[in-house]
Order: C-alpha cells, then structure tokens, then sequence
C-alpha cells in the first residue's frame, strides 16, 4: 500500500518513515492516516489531504489538538452532513490516474467507493499551504459533481449555468485574492535535498586540498599525544640494537593513504634502532606495498637489503596459515619476495626459526579482522610482545586488545601516524594529511549543525502554520 | 555410505581434534603435525586462486564471445590480467617484483584502486549529513557522539575545546569498548559452538549438507 505524504503528497512505498522527496516524518506523532485511503494528514486535519474524507478529530488530551479547534467542532457540528458517496455515481475505478513517482497505482479514493467531500475548506487550504495547487479532478469526482441536484447546490448563479463544477472549483482557487490572506510556505527541503549536498561535496574537497595549495601549520602544533601512540613508540624505543622485528603489512592501495604514513614513521624508528626487520603479508598486495616502505626509508637509514631487511612476501591462508609461523619461518617462505633467493641463511634472519624468536611484531593492518588474526593466532598462542598501526574505523574494535596488555601500543588512522612523526621529531606527510582530515572533519561537522539548526527553524515555523489552520 | 559420510567425517574430526589439542599443549610432536595440516591449508587457498582465475577468465571471455551485457569491460579486465601475467611470467623477468610489474602496480593498480577509495569520503561525508538529525532522544545522542569524535579525532578539535580528544578518547574507550567486548565475547562463544559441532558431526559443510 503507498503512504502519501502529508507535505507533498508524493506516493512513498509502504513503509517509509520518511517522505522520499520532502523528507517530511510520515509516521511521526505529528501525522494522522485517512482511514479511507491511508494518506497522511496533519495532526490538526478535519478532512483527508488527498481524499477529502473526514479524519475522526483527536481524542482529548492528545498531543495537538487545540482547545479552538474543539471549540469549533462543538459548534459546528459532524462534518458529515456535506459529504456524499462517489460509490452512488462512479461505481468503476477510473483508468489513467497516475501518481507523482510515475506509478501506475490507483488511489484508493477513486477505485473504491469513498465518501468525497467536494468543498471541505480544511483540504484546499491544507494544499494550498503545501504549495500544491488545488489537486486533481478526476473525471469521476466531476461527473460526480454534475449528477448533483441543482436544489443540494448552493444558490449561487453561476452553479446552475452549464459551467462544469470542476471548471468553478479550479477558477475560485486559481484566484488568490479571494483567499484568505495567509502565508504561502514552499517546503525548503526539496530544493535544499539537491543543493545542499553538492555543496558539501565543494566544501569537502577545498578543505582536503586547502593544506597542499597553501601550505602552512594549519593544525598550530596542536596535534594531541595519546597513550596508545606513546606505548607504540615506547616498545619499540626499547629495542636493542640488532633485535629482530617481524612487520606484517596488511594495507593494499585502497588504504595506502591512510597506513603508509604509518608505516613509513615505524620503519624509520625501527631503522634508528638498528632493528633487523622481516615483512610479511597476509594479503596478495601487501608485498608490494611492503617494497614501496621499504623503497621510501631504507636508503636514507642506510639498510640494505638481505642483511638488515628482507620481504618475505604473501603468504596464502589467512588465520590457519598463521600458526605455520611458529614452526618454521623459512619453510613458511623459501624465497623471498624482492630478490626470490631462498631464505634459508640470509643474514637478516640468523638466529630466527619461528615467530617465537622476534623481539616485536608489528601489525599494519586496515581491517580489524586481520589484526584480530594475528592476535589470536601469534600473539595469544605464542606470546610474542605485539603492537598494531589500524585505519581509524578499527580504533573502536582494537580498544579491548589495548587495554588487556595483549597490545604494546596502537596507532589509529593518519592522527596516530603524525603523532608518531612528532615523537620522534621530524614531522612528515602525515602531519600535512592530518591537517586536510581537520579541515574535512570540521566542514562535516558544520554542515550537519547548520542542517539541524535549519531543521528545527523550519519545524517551528510549520507548527505554527499548523496551529493557525487549526484556529 | 561409509567412504562417502563417515570417512570424511572422520579426517575432519581428527584434523581439527589434532589442530586444537596442539594449541594449548607444547609438544613437538603435535606441532609437527598441526604444522603439516595447516600447509595443506596454503596449499589450498593458493589451489582456489587459481580456481578463482579460471573462473574469472571463463565468465568474461564468454560475455566477450557472445557481447554480452557491458562486454568492453569484460575486455579491459582479461587484458589487464593477461598484461600482468605476461609481464611476470615473460622469460627473464624477475616475476613479481620485476620492475615492469610495479610499474604497472605503482601506476596504474594503485592510483586507480586508491581513487576508488576516495570516494568513500564524499559517501561518508553526505551520509552523516543526513544521518546525524534531531529527531528523537536517540538521535539526539548519536548526534552529540558523532560530533565529539568526528572533532575530537582532530587537531582542531582540541583547538575549540582542549579536552574534547579526552572526551572522544573516553567515549571509544569505555561505552565502545564495552559495547566490543559485548560482541567478542558473544562471537567466540559462537564461534566454540560452531567449532565443536563441526568436530562432533553436527554439522557438516565440507560434505554440502547441515547433517546426514
């Protein structure tokens, strides 16, 4: 069954909460269903909207029925002295009706028998403050106003001149001077639903390349220092010169943005401490993004390849293929990834059978689902100390992990990647990236305020409206 | 019945037995057997890649055959795959990490999988636009948390107001976490069930059916 909207009287599918094209609450308190049709009309509503079917009043003491409008209905009585039934002269649903979303749906008023109140002056208003015009006259509702009598008619002359009834309804409406002067409100949302957020969308993008165009301390060197970064940058400021480190990259180019930064600040601080690192990867592209780091870093701390570092490369099977780690890295990865010699005896691992022998693990992973792997599979069964870098929508996921112990230290997104830079003194391309996701941050966060603030104005307005057609 | 139901039920019973029982005891013994277990399961995975190429070239090949429905797509991916497989597989390259195919991995996978990506900003950006509204008290929370972390994750945030990143941090730490520790927990209890009806014959997916 379509919901109608009571704002704008587009059809919406069963269901909906919300109007599709004006966003007007179609089930919120403020509402009121036709019992003929199921349109929503508002709360103060004495006829249906759509139909024209009188609406049962509010009960007393409900929320928004006003004592005037009680007042009146004592005065003037049932509305349904002026009400007719379309089932005595349109007995067929009359073919051709559309509704606005292009449907072919034929509204209940027209296809079943229905009582129809012609001139209910609540619906015309109700309209005509929407903006919508006076509403469709079907062929039926005018052959229905011809079969009148011409004594039920009012005694006005131009009513029993051969004009269609119909033809004199849209005539009195079309001129507004003889209405009654009240303010003509048009719903701001329907033309707000468009604009608004390709606005948002030139906001967002000036403020994300804003830092890169005008370059400059945008942040003010007000980048807060968190626990969890300090703890990462504590383990591994604890490394001895030599220790073994096993860095698992776990990003592809859909999150380089965010995890490089990470990755580059760890590897230069493990490279500072004269740490002998080996790189693995879960994920198929993780070897390559493992060699840009490396490519980025190594050569400016001096580490060559084979002797103080070494990608080990993919390996296949995800969380199972984890414990074979343990047994025997060598067997795990015969050949390495940058030079595809075997790894038995290179330089780098002396001394390392299994992931039992690193000093460090570290974990880049973007997706909370492989750290959690390496958490349970490594850390838990082999208790190796273990720290992780993780996009910002896992920071939420990883928190228990931190705060059991089971991890050293945590780096979440591009802000843990710049704090990590000032840590260690020489800020990079995440403090810069940490400016632009500012900039983005606030232009999010003032759009959304602007749009409540826009949201209650228009509320407050429309209730008022609302409460002046009541009374 | 008993080669078709009973036999698998029965290597997978003691394959999985023998994977647990090696994690919580040391022996090395055990270990050598979970560690062979375990890399049958590369070797399966690296198996299904392949399967997974196969598939991939058969389904787009045919909708090239026949012009199917957006056919050129389909041809832009067989010959991006057939690219990077000749360029890695072409006699003297250094395969994967051959220069040729991080060139073609640097610029061309990188830049456009990364692009992708980004747009996600512009989804996320309007989706808090008309997420976060004043409608109910409920709403009116979600809006007020969404506010303080998407403000408080940033620098600016501590410019408006230096203790909104202790807010943000409290609220990821203790409401979230709490809410985390919920689902965890609830997962690996899940997780036990679903593992010991495996062991136990309850279940059977490796043998296409729930149960016999």
């Amino acid at each position: 069954m379509t919901v109608y909207c009571g704002g704008c009287n587009t059809a919406n599918r069963d269901g909906s909460i919300f109007c599709n094209r004006c966003g007007q609450n179609l089930a919120g308190p403020a509402q009121r269903s036709c019992p003929q049709c199921a349109a929503s009309n508002l709360r103060d509503a004495r006829s249906c909207l759509r139909c024209g079917a009188p609406l049962p009043l509010p009960e007393a003491g409900e929320p928004g029925l006003t004592a005037m409008t009680a007042l009146e209905e004592e005065e003037e009585g049932p509305l349904e002295a002026d009400v007719f039934s379309l089932a005595d002269v349109a007995p067929h649903p009359v073919d051709g009706f559309r509704a606005e979303d292009g449907s072919q749906e034929i509204p209940g008023a027209v296809s079943a028998p229905v009582p129809v109140a012609l001139a209910d002056a609540d619906q015309l208003l109700q309209r005509l403050e929407a903006g919508l015009g006076p509403g469709p006259i079907t062929p039926a509702m005018d052959a229905a106003a011809r079969s009148i009598p011409a004594f039920d008619l009012p005694t006005d002359p131009s009513l029993v001149h051969p004009v269609s009834p119909a033809d004199t309804f849209a005539a009195v409406v079309a001129s507004r001077d003889s209405l009654p002067s009240r303010p003509v409100q048009t719903p701001p949302p329907a033309r707000a639903a468009r604009f608004v957020p390709r606005l948002l969308y030139v906001a967002l993008l000036a403020a994300v390349m804003a830092p890169f165009l005008v370059p400059g301390d945008w942040s003010g060197s007000t980048i807060p220092l968190t626990p969890a970064t300090a703890s990462f940058f504590q383990a591994v400021a604890a490394l001895r010169p030599g220790a073994p480190v096993l860095v698992a990259f776990d990003y592809d180019p859909s999150t380089q943005g965010e995890m490089e930064p990470q990755a580059r600040a760890v590897l230069a601080h493990l490279m500072q401490r004269g740490a002998r690192i080996a790189a693995v990867s879960l994920l198929p592209a993780g070897a390559a993004q493992a060699q840009l780091a490396f490519a980025a870093t190594a050569t400016a701390q001096g580490y060559r390849y084979g002797n103080d570092f070494i990608n080990l490369g993919y390996l296949a099977g995800d969380e199972a293929a984890l414990a074979t780690l343990g047994q025997d890295i060598t067997a795990a990865f015969p050949r390495d990834f940058g030079e595809r010699l075997p790894t038995s005896g290179r330089t780098v691992l002396q001394g390392i059978r299994g992931v039992r022998d690193f000093a460090l693990v570290v974990v880049l992973a973007s997706d909370e689902r492989t750290a959690l792997a390496w958490l349970t599979q490594v850390q838990a069964r082999f208790g190796v100390p273990m720290t992780a870098g993780v996009s910002a929508a896992s920071a939420a996921q990883m928190a228990p992990y931190l705060q059991s112990g089971q991890l050293a230290g945590l780096l979440t997104g591009v802000p843990g990647a710049a704090e990590y830079e000032l840590l260690m003194n020489k800020p990079g391309p995440a403090v810069r990236m940490l400016d632009a996701q500012s900039l983005a941050h606030a232009v999010v966060v003032v759009f959304v305020l602007l749009a409540n603030v826009g949201a209650l104005v228009w509320g407050f307005r429309r209730k008022g409206s609302a409460a002046r057609l009541a009374g | 019945v008993i080669v078709s139901r009973y036999l698998p039920l029965s290597v997978a019973a003691s394959a999985g037995a023998l994977v647990l029982v090696s994690f919580f005891f040391k022996n090395s013994l055990l270990d050598n057997l979970s560690g062979i277990i375990t890399g049958w399961v590369t070797l399966l995975v690296a198996f299904g890649l392949f399967l997974g190429i196969w598939n991939l070239v058969s389904r787009h090949a045919s909708r090239v055959r026949n012009r199917g429905r957006d056919w050129p797509h389909s041809l832009v991916v067989l010959a991006g795959l057939f690219a990077m497989l000749a360029l890695g597989f072409w006699p003297g390259s250094a395969g994967p990490n051959d220069s040729a195919v991080s060139w073609g991995y640097r610029y061309v996978y990188a830049p456009l999988n990364a692009t992708v990506f980004s747009l996600l900003a512009f989804f996320v950006a309007s989706a808090a636009y008309r997420t976060l509204r004043l409608r109910t008290r409920e709403s009116a929370v979600l809006l007020v948390v969404g506010v303080v972390v998407l403000l408080g994750q940033v620098p600016i945030g501590f410019q408006i107001w230096p203790d909104l990143p202790l807010l943000k941090g409290w609220l990821l730490d203790v409401p979230a976490a709490s809410g985390v520790r919920g689902i965890v927990l609830g997962v690996a209890l899940g997780t036990v069930t679903a593992g010991l009806r495996i062991l136990l014959g309850q279940d059977r997916p490796y043998l296409g059916g729930p149960k016999l």
